[in-house]
């Protein structure tokens, strides 16, 4: 135990010190690495997961606009049909099963006019 | 040198600043200072360096035994506290966050090494273990150094705090952002797992 207790005496008088031009190298060396600073250095260490996951995120995105064709909404039929229709049949078409009295009149109204 | 209980003494700019042995948290620190090297200042933070590199020489020095090891990892503090400056609030106990952050580096570089030194056990070439000419002393310190390296530094870093810097369970807890039942803990193992590697190397 004795030992033990000399050995840690020991090593507590083992104390480097810096020498007269350690500021300076610090200091060299900071500049040098502010001169290498990049965009990825900008950013905070506790950020960068999140950054990399929004632009991950934003590239799916991208790809998906990109790669996977947008779904017509209407068919080809419809389509064609589509530019056959008068306002009345669109109207007719658009409309809601339990359509009253207003909404016949409405017709009636439209077809008036053409 | 500092000696057991003369304080350091550490010359600033001129002035004498003594520095407490095992107390990182009583030293007197130039808010002002703190604020221009924030703001970018680099005569502040040169001085700050200045002020700073004993402290952490010595808290280094207590892991590593050769001076260039020293000298880089010193560095490496400096230029992390540097870089990270925005981070240190001026009214915070500023030495207090740079020997977390020494202590931090010095782990990270100890895991390394136990790293290489594991893999050159394991592939490297049978080193000479001839120690004929050696004090018995020297022998019985020496197979200390070699029980202290062997421990994990998750139990040496607690331990060499407590033993060598003399700094209180509490300092230690602060120091390495744990809770002072763990540190008593990991105390408390590295001592009994030092005692058994020397039990089995006798």
């Amino acid at each position: 135990m004795k030992k033990i207790e000399e050995f840690f005496r020991q090593e507590r008088q083992r104390v480097f010190l810096p020498d007269a031009y350690f500021v300076q190298r610090v200091m060299a060396r900071l500049s040098r690495k502010a001169e290498d600073v990049g965009v990825w250095d900008m950013v905070r260490k506790p950020s960068r997961s999140v950054l990399v996951l929004a632009v991950a995120m934003l590239l799916c995105f991208f790809a998906l606009d990109v790669f996977i064709p947008v779904m017509p909404q209407l068919g080809p039929v419809d389509m064609t049909l589509e530019s056959e229709q008068g306002p009345v049949e669109t109207r007719v078409l658009s409309g809601t099963e339990d359509d009253g009295q207003e909404f016949i009149q409405e017709l009636i109204a439209m077809e008036g006019e053409q | 040198m500092a000696s057991d209980d003369v304080p350091l003494v550490v010359e600033t700019s001129g002035s004498v600043t003594p520095i407490k042995r095992s107390a990182y948290t009583n030293v007197d620190v130039d808010r002002e200072l703190i604020v221009r090297a924030q703001g970018g200042d680099s005569s502040a933070q040169a001085a700050i360096v200045e002020q700073f590199s004993p402290m952490v020489f010595r808290l280094i020095g207590r892991f590593f035994r050769v001076r260039e090891d020293v000298e880089d990892i010193a560095q490496d503090v400096f230029i992390k506290l540097l870089t990270r400056f925005d981070q240190v609030r001026p009214d915070d106990n500023f030495p207090g966050w740079l020997a977390r952050v020494t202590v931090n580096t010095c782990y990270d570089e100890l895991r390394r090494t136990q790293r290489r030194r594991t893999a050159m056990e394991t592939y490297g070439p049978e080193l000479s273990k001839d120690r004929s000419s050696a004090s018995p002393e020297a022998d019985s310190f020496d197979r200390l150094r070699a029980g202290l390296q062997a421990l994990d530094p998750k139990l040496r870093i607690p331990l060499v705090l407590k033993e060598v810097e003399e700094m209180s369970v509490e300092e230690i807890s602060r120091t390495m952002a744990l809770t002072q039942t763990n540190i008593k803990v990991r105390l408390f193992r590295a001592r009994k797992k030092l005692a058994k590697f020397l039990g089995e190397k006798e």
